[in-house]
């Protein structure tokens, strides 16, 4: 049993009990699905390679990159949080946005030969464990308690994430699971057969 | 197990259809697994109430170290301070940034202990006569789902302070087994608000 395909467009669709959107329709989704991923993982390479704090302190200076804060707490003997907050982080958003484009592109472009069903069951599963947002109120409230003890300079990868963040969020704003499933379930048609 | 009069009207599984909880497909109750994605369907999650409430009685107990123990400890020039959750609370409050401790003693403090007692009373809700409606309930269960992560900014905190102050002999952090303790409360409060199935609190519609 599918959905009424009819609805298109900026809609929502609310359940007619508890009133929850139950369906999201945006125009041109997949077009904004690939050019928001595709942006957002450029910019989660950018925060990840470049210097993201420096903090100095009486002519000592330290400065790290993002993927040290996991490192570090590895370091220090938390190896299970060093990677969760790698996970959380990082990780998780950046699977997330390679799976989700590589299921659009595949619809976009009609590429491959079975629907992925693997990757969108994945997908779905992901999502609620990824924390850019999150991590952002960490960074300014980590910045806020020791402002006062150093100096701090914001890096590259500081802006970078953030701007990442807000790619990351209009995405998942923009995907609902039903639009999703309809590209996972899809079945690629065959450009030799003529259709 | 289950039988159809239980359900409430209007309902899909009083129509004879069930819903795919990965891929969100109706299927006829007759099928075994979704059509779509190759799920495992089940009418309602099993035993959903008692996962949900192991992994809050979980969340629970960890709470305690997690407030009892140092988060981290801040070594400035030989002198080691030892900080707690609330500790850090009180000394925003004692430099006067009333807003970031309001933050911190939400994220830290209020919203794990809310997240728990909604997940309880949402267990509670389903098995018995209920003050709130659906409606109210349905709305305190998308609350917690979504808030879930947001108590993990605490942890982001401690990790971001390890890392960057580590100026050997001047200011140095170490962080302390309570954060642990806390990912562990953040994590299983959301694995317990995944575990609840919404659709137990609209299957008593008509006793109400």
């Amino acid at each position: 049993m599918a959905l009424d395909r009819s609805v298109e467009g900026d809609h929502v669709s609310c359940c007619a009990r508890c009133g929850h959107p139950v369906r999201r329709t945006s125009a041109n989704i997949l077009e904004w699905t690939i050019s928001l991923s595709v942006t957002a993982l450029v910019l989660l390479l950018v925060a990840m390679s470049n210097p993201f704090l420096e903090f100095s302190s009486a002519g000592r200076a330290r400065g790290i990159s993002l993927p040290l804060a996991a490192i570090e707490m590895f370091r220090q003997g938390f190896p299970a949080l060093a990677l969760l907050v790698f996970c959380f982080v990082m990780f998780v958003p950046l699977v997330y946005l390679l799976c989700l484009l590589v299921m659009a592109l595949r619809t976009k472009f009609n590429l491959g030969t079975s629907p992925t069903i693997g990757l969108g069951k994945f997908v779905s599963k992901l999502l609620p464990w990824s924390m850019a947002e999150v991590f952002i109120i960490g960074v300014l409230v980590a910045l806020i308690k020791i402002v006062a003890l150093a100096d701090i300079i914001l890096g590259v990868s500081f802006w970078a994430y953030i701007m990442f963040t807000v790619c990351f969020l209009k995405l998942s704003s923009v995907i609902d699971n039903h639009t999703l499933w309809q590209w996972a379930g899809a079945i690629p048609q065959n450009k030799s057969s003529g259709l | 197990m289950f039988n159809k009069e239980n359900f409430s009207a209007g309902s899909a599984a009083r129509e004879g259809y069930i819903r795919c909880l990965t891929c969100d497909m109706l299927s006829l109750q007759s099928v075994e697994s979704c059509p779509r994605c190759g799920d495992r369907l089940s009418l309602r999650i099993e035993n959903s109430i008692q996962k949900t409430l192991a992994l809050v009685f979980t969340a629970i107990l960890l709470y305690i170290p997690a407030n009892l123990l140092p988060i981290m400890s801040t070594n400035l020039i030989g002198t080691v301070t030892n900080s707690t959750i609330l500790g850090g609370v009180v000394t925003f409050l004692d430099h006067g940034s009333f807003f970031i401790a309001f933050v911190i003693f939400m994220a830290s403090v209020v919203i794990p202990l809310a997240k728990m007692g909604a997940i309880l009373w949402l267990c509670y809700a389903t098995t018995r006569p209920q003050r709130l409606t659906q409606h109210e309930l349905g709305y305190l269960y998308r609350s917690v789902e979504f808030i879930g992560k947001w108590s993990m900014v605490d942890v982001f905190v401690v990790a971001i302070l390890v890392a960057l102050v580590q100026l050997t002999g001047l200011m140095t952090i170490q962080p302390g087994a309570a954060i642990t303790a806390f990912s562990g409360v953040v994590i299983a409060t959301m694995l317990a608000a995944h575990q609840f199935d919404i659709r137990l609190i609209w299957d008593h519609l008509e006793s109400v």
